[in-house]
């Protein structure tokens, strides 16, 4: 996958009109993040495993260092970081780099992010897959899946950015959970 | 089923709201018959059921969990937090108020948002809280507490400070720019304080300076960058773009260039607010493409003056980011209460100038304080003239020297025209001069006056009293720093002097020896004395007698005597020191100094004597006994730093790193109520015993940039440079003590380091010159030790450069003085010094036998890491005999003496060494896991060079791997880095590695641009080995080229060169090479007669490249002379050697040999058959060389 294509992608998604310095944040920071994740890849190249929460955590880190003075608002902020995040993790997961010998990234990627990993195991790559195709009938659950899951926004803050009231986001939340566990499921079971 | 979505929408909601029991028979209904639809939505609803916790637990969920929403109404310590006031990127700001107080205080609480580096922060935090909470200033707002939530999270206690920010309070005001340079002279004051207290804000923003309502200036966060500096990382040096200070567009050039943080750091900051409060504008507009570009940016174009800024039609962002507004040249100026045109004029001039200096990219051309920076501006104010001058050639060319002699000459003046008065009166007169007006140069080095105490004669007969000169000296010494207003000589370096010197305890000196005192301690002044303990039969009686002595006039200036007892040898001491002060001109200590001094001293009488006597001890060089002492003394005062520290360096000497490094931190942790200075210097000291140098180095950047007349400092910070792999920089700063005055010139010491450092830059040639210099030096002031020391140095550089008899006998200097001073841990370091010379003539007999009469002394003295050191190199010895048995063996052992010291250094080394052997070996996976454990280590030391050759190491496996350009990655990185660091050496041999790759990869004049650069460094380092190794590169070039002639030159060269050093693997390779070269010159009995010495020599070796390599020429000038049979056998059987090692270059040119020699013999179909299939391999792995070979077809010629 190219980088810059897809921070072109993000940039169309963020409807950042002419804030050129936004934009070239991102960029910026998507390349940073690249090299970032690059060193840990770097740094455990023998039988240690993958730092990739403290990754993850550096990168929203990061990305969070910025809201103070560069964002328009809290909701852009929030809506860059989650399409970022999300952007970032599946790069990874797709083995951006996989290791030469051994155990593949994405399998030791796996096993760390013991965040999404819970109850039953999800992959980063089917959810990102499936959440494309929720976004082609209803890009709005698919936003709100990003920001709660990528971004870790609270019901509350999710309702704040889309401009609907919390109870609306809770029953979108819902169904969405619903339908993703189950597209996620019938993808393990075509795999088997 | 999306075509239904939103019916599915509603419907599941609906039916998730109702009971489960009930919500089957709701579906049934409400889908109204269609069974598809219902089916759905049972579908979804089950897989909701089935899946509760699915998406919950983001992976960033826990970060953001932990900000505001979590935390509000909690209690922290005594307190409640009522809401958030702000964030950052490392942390939010609660405002929480006191929970069981009427009053209801109100606070700041700092809390740090989760990261991975909690417990650095913490312990940084717990270092650092004394020194904050002691910052009392009303302009400056206290940290209260701090500590750690049950989560462990770290958090501070602020002071709650309503306010607005500066700039805001200014514009909101309409301040004029008079009133505005008043309340910024007010910051500076309150900075100049903390710098005074060595705390530098480092992060000084507008955001940070609040206004209150009354107009008082409060700073917040003092001193709490240091805590939260993100900077901290285990491999911070390879990877220094990778972070950002706090906040980009106020950070320092050397900030973003991750260079240590002085408090001219803050001056600049300074700068910036000063700027930006009176133009309405950011000097510079900083880009977020990289850290470093803004700071070329700068470099390039240099920021507006504030006059033309002013002019600007900017947009700008509202603190909270949350609007935007254009500024204009009409809006700033209504802000200033000014109109337009009024506004530019205003700051031409004066204005422009000052803040100009302040933001200056070069550190040593911005003010020197706080206080010189207020001061210009005050006289700006009341119409004086400003000391600021605009730079001037003389500055741009960043002439240090000059600027020193100019500072210096000034204070000559001054005390010339005052000569009449006598030095005292003149010192106290420049002292006062300086007071009220700060001096002309732009950069001044305060030069104390200096003073050195040269310890008490014991007048008794009893030497059981002998530890109380060490005790007297080392107390007063304490009460004459304090202030800061003396500068004194550190008591072990007196003591080193005295032995250097043959002088022992005296009650006075004639006056040729005190000029030779002076010269040797550069001290103004001396102390010198007598005592006479009269037993416990007189009631412990002690008499005192001392006199201070001018050591410029030779002449008395007091004499003192105080009677008391060993009981109150500390009131006797402060009694003393007082009237000393007083004799100095100096002021009577505050609370603070006077604790200070206290804290130097330990806290009873039981204490006092063991540690005087391992004080004693380690001035000695018996660090076994000094330990013995010392952890008495730390038993009977456990909470007396200054023993821990010694007790630290003790352990240290005998090679123990874990026990050094925690005595370093029970010092550390006990310092809080030490001096700032000696403060700083246990904090060095702990970083140094940790090997953790890039603090090391920032903190005695700081001390030498707080007494930069203290020779001493600037000489740690470049020992602490080379220690940490950064030669380049220790060169710098040590061009910088030469700077610093006549009287240091000519020290011997800044020769011996910068010798030092050459040696960790692999520059011999410059390692001998300086070692040589120093020698010289020490030679003619009588420094024996140094001497010693420095012809160490100097027999090594002289060993490495080939020059055997030369190092022998500089190295029998050195040896004969270590004997005669009872110093054996520096005999030691000759012994191991001096087998170089042996070696290099391949007689290593000789030099094991160096090696061991080393680790015997080790032993004796019971220096751990010293008798690793000894086992590493008797290992490999081993190495070159070609026993890897015995060399693994001792490696191992070695390995584990490092480890049980926690010595990551030795560790890594080892770690390297074992790759080397086990590449030889053929084991390539193992030899691999090694140099990156090497790679992992160094870069947790943050020792850049030897990380950078553990990526050689490793683009050498990934070479024979055949794996070109991930090795050609790993040998650039390597340069890369030696180049910055100036490692001239390795960075010649990674350039020779490099042309390797592009020989392989056909670029032949890509591949010779390479050696030739490589060998132009090597020739001028005097290196031949490693030049013979690149001539040998070249001719196998000349060999692809059909340049026999010239190829054959280049290998005969290469074996005399290997052959005169005992490089047994390289010689038969430079044979090997020769046998090619005759070949192609059709001279195929020198060829035979060459191969035959090769093979002859390869048979002891045990480096299994080597032999394949040679068993492959051998094949080669078999079939020239016309022995197919046998050449078709050979070279079938490198083929298999190489494959079964998995050496795929090798594999590939063993291929190509054998597909060769059959085209010409009776089975050509084969042959043919291989060079298609060698052809097709070789150009998938970028072997285009090989590849092209193979295409063309044909057989050896």
């Amino acid at each position: 996958m190219d980088a810059p294509t897809d921070v072109a992608t993000l940039l169309g998604e963020l409807d950042v009109g002419n804030d050129k310095a936004v934009a070239d944040l991102v960029v910026s920071l998507y390349s940073e993040l690249h090299r970032l994740a690059s060193r840990y890849l770097q740094r455990e190249r023998s039988d240690h495993t993958l730092q990739t929460t403290a990754l993850v955590h550096e990168a929203y880190l990061r990305l969070a260092d910025q809201r103070e003075v560069h964002w328009k608002n809290r909701e852009q902020f929030l809506g860059v970081a989650a399409q970022l995040m999300r952007r970032i993790l599946v790069d990874y997961s797709r083995g951006h780099g996989a290791k030469k010998r051994g155990k593949g990234f994405k399998e030791v990627f796996l096993e760390e992010a013991a965040g999404f990993s819970k109850g039953k195991a999800s992959d980063v790559i089917a959810l990102d897959e499936a959440l494309t195709r929720l976004a082609e009938f209803d890009p709005q659950q698919a936003r709100l899946v990003e920001m709660r899951f990528f971004g870790g926004l609270s019901i509350e803050e999710a309702a704040g950015v889309l401009g609907v009231s919390p109870a609306t986001v809770k029953r979108h939340w819902n169904l969405s959970k619903a339908w993703l566990a189950r597209e996620l499921r019938r993808g393990d079971q075509k795999d088997a | 089923m999306p075509e239904k979505w939103d019916q599915v929408k509603e419907l599941f909601a609906l039916a998730l709201d109702r009971d489960p029991e009930e919500r089957s028979g709701f579906l049934r209904e409400a889908c109204a018959g269609d069974d598809s639809l219902r089916t759905e939505i049972e579908s979804l609803l089950s897989s909701f059921d089935g899946a509760p916790t699915f998406l919950e637990d983001g992976p960033v969920a826990d970060l953001v969990s932990t900000q505001s929403r979590a935390l509000t109404g909690r209690r922290i310590g005594s307190y409640r937090i009522l809401r958030e006031i702000g964030h950052g990127g490392m942390a939010v700001v609660y405002l929480a108020e006191r929970a069981d107080d009427q009053y209801r205080k109100r606070v700041a609480i700092k809390m740090l948002k989760p990261g991975t580096q909690r417990d650095e922060i913490l312990r940084r935090f717990r270092n650092e809280r004394q020194v904050l909470a002691a910052l009392d200033h009303p302009s400056i707002v206290r940290l209260l507490d701090g500590g750690s939530t049950e989560e462990g999270l770290p958090y501070l206690i602020m002071e709650y400070v309503e306010g607005v920010r500066i700039d805001e309070y200014c514009d909101t005001h309409r301040l004029s720019i008079t009133k505005r340079l008043q309340l910024f002279r007010a910051v500076c004051l309150a900075v100049q304080y903390a710098h005074e207290a060595l705390v530098i804000h480092r992060d000084l923003k507008p955001s940070n300076i609040l206004i209150t309502e009354e107009g008082v200036v409060r700073l917040l966060d003092f001193g709490i960058a240091k805590v939260l500096d993100p900077q901290w990382s285990p491999d911070t040096t390879l990877t220094r773009t990778d972070w950002r200070p706090m906040t980009p567009e106020y950070a320092s050039p050397e900030q973003l260039r991750g260079a240590p943080v002085t408090k001219t750091t803050d001056i600049y900051s300074l700068g910036l607010l000063l700027y930006e409060l009176l133009t309405g504008h950011r000097p510079h507009r900083v880009h977020h493409d990289s850290a470093l570009e803004s700071d070329r940016h700068r470099h390039n174009q240099g920021p507006e003056k504030p006059s033309v800024a002013v002019g600007r039609i900017a947009e700008k962002a509202s603190p909270d980011g949350s609007t935007r507004t254009v500024i204009t040249p009409q809006l700033v100026a209504e802000a200033r209460a000014l109109r337009p045109e009024e506004l530019p004029r205003c700051l031409r001039g004066d204005l422009d100038t000052i803040v100009m200096k302040a933001i200056r990219t070069e550190l040593e051309q911005r003010y020197a304080s706080a206080e010189e920076f207020s001061t210009d501006i005050e006289r700006h104010l009341s119409g004086l003239p400003i000391k600021a001058r605009k730079p001037t050639l003389l500055y741009r060319g960043g002439k240090f020297v000059h600027r020193h002699t100019e500072s210096l000459a000034t204070a000559l003046l001054i005390l010339a025209v005052t000569a009449g008065l006598g030095v005292w009166a003149a010192r106290r007169l420049w002292k006062q001069k300086n007071a009220t007006e700060p001096p002309l140069s732009t950069l001044h080095v305060r030069i104390r006056p200096s003073v050195a105490i040269l310890g008490f004669k014991n007048l008794s007969s009893r030497s059981d009293t002998v530890w109380i000169s060490t005790a007297l000296s080392e107390m007063l010494t304490a009460e004459l720093a304090a202030g800061e207003q003396l500068r004194t000589v550190p008591d072990e370096t007196v003591a080193r002097t005295k032995i250097d010197l043959g002088l022992s305890d005296v009650e006075s000196l004639p006056p040729d020896t005190l000029t030779r005192v002076r010269k040797n301690l550069v001290s103004d002044f001396i102390i010198l004395g007598s005592y006479l303990d009269l037993g416990k039969e007189k009631g412990g009686q002690i008499r005192f007698d001392l006199r201070l002595e001018d050591t410029v006039k030779g002449e008395t200036v007091v004499a003192v005597s105080e009677t008391g007892t060993e009981k109150t040898i500390i009131d006797l001491v402060s009694q003393v020191g007082a009237r000393l002060r007083g004799q100095f001109g100096l002021e009577k200590l505050s609370q603070i100094e006077s604790d200070g001094v206290t804290a130097e001293l330990p806290s009873n009488p039981e204490a006092i004597r063991p540690y005087s006597q391992g004080l004693a001890k380690i001035r000695a060089f018996d660090a076994l006994s000094a330990r013995e002492l010392l952890s008495r003394a730390v038993a009977a005062d456990p909470s007396f730093p200054l023993a821990h520290s010694e007790l630290a360096r003790t352990w240290s000497s005998l090679g123990y790193d874990s026990n050094a490094q925690q005595e370093a931190k029970k010092a550390l942790d006990g310092a809080g109520n030490l001096s700032r200075e000696k403060h700083l210097l246990v904090e060095a000291r702990f970083y140094e015993t940790s090997r953790d140098w890039g603090k090391a180095i920032e903190a005695y950047q700081t001390l030498f940039s707080f007494f930069p007349d203290n020779l001493e400092y600037g000489l740690q910070l470049a020992n602490a440079e080379t220690a940490g792999g950064r030669g380049k920089d220790a060169l710098k700063s040590l061009a910088a003590l030469d700077a610093l005055g006549v009287q240091t010139k000519d020290d011997p010491r800044i020769d011996l380091a910068r010798s030092d450092a050459a040696a960790s830059l692999g520059n011999d040639k410059l390692r001998r010159d300086t070692a040589e210099l120093a020698a010289q030096k020490a030679g003619e002031r009588g420094a024996k030790l140094l001497v010693a020391h420095a012809r160490n140095s100097e027999c090594r550089a002289l060993a490495n450069l080939g020059e055997n008899e030369k190092a022998r006998s500089t190295c029998e200097e050195a040896r004969r003085i270590y004997e005669a001073a009872g110093d054996r841990s520096g005999l030691a370091q000759t012994l191991h010094d001096m087998a170089e010379v042996p070696i290099n003539q391949g007689d290593f007999a000789a030099a094991e036998t160096l090696y061991r009469q080393a680790l015997t002394i080790a032993r004796a003295i019971g220096n751990q890491k010293g008798q690793a050191k000894e086992l590493l190199d008797l290992g490999v010895i081993s190495v070159k005999r070609g026993d890897f048995t015995t060399a693994r063996r001792i490696y191992g052992e070695a390995f584990r003496i490092y480890q049980k010291a926690g010595d990551k250094y030795g560790m890594a080394s080892v770690m390297g060494d074992t790759g080397i052997l086990l590449r030889a070996q053929g084991k390539l996976q193992d030899a691999l896991n090694h140099f990156q454990k090497t790679f992992e280590l160094s870069n947790e030391l943050g020792h850049r060079g030897s990380a950078a050759q553990a990526l050689a190491a490793i683009g050498d496996v990934l070479f024979e791997e055949g794996n070109l350009p991930e090795a050609y990655k790993m040998y650039q990185q390597a340069s890369t880095i030696e180049h910055e660091i100036g490692g001239k050496n390795v960075y010649a041999e990674t350039l020779t590695q490099m042309g390797r790759v592009l020989r392989q990869q056909a670029k032949a004049d890509e591949a010779q641009q390479a050696y030739r650069k490589s060998l132009s460094l090597q020739e001028d380092l005097g290196n031949k080995s490693d030049a013979a190794e690149t001539r040998l590169a070249l001719a196998e070039l000349d060999c692809d080229s059909g340049n026999g002639t010239e190829a054959e030159q280049l290998s005969r060269a290469a074996v005399e060169v290997f052959r005169a050093d005992a490089y047994a693997d390289e010689e038969i390779f430079a044979q090997s090479m020769l046998s090619r070269a005759l070949l192609q010159q059709g001279k195929v009995d020198e060829a035979r007669a060459a191969i035959a010495e090769a093979v002859r020599l390869s048979e002891k070796s045990q480096d299994v490249t080597v032999r394949i390599l040679v068993i492959l020429d051998h094949a080669y000038v078999m079939a020239a002379a016309k022995n197919l049979p046998g050449a078709e056998t050979t070279a079938q059987e490198a083929l298999t050697r190489a494959r079964n090692l998995g050496l795929f270059r090798l594999q590939l040119e063993a291929s190509l040999a054998l597909s060769q020699i059959q085209m010409i013999g009776p089975n050509r179909a084969a042959g043919r058959a291989r060079l298609q299939a060698l052809e097709k391999s070789a150009r998938a792995k970028g072997f285009e060389l090989i590849a092209r070979k193979a295409a063309a077809g044909h057989g050896i010629p």
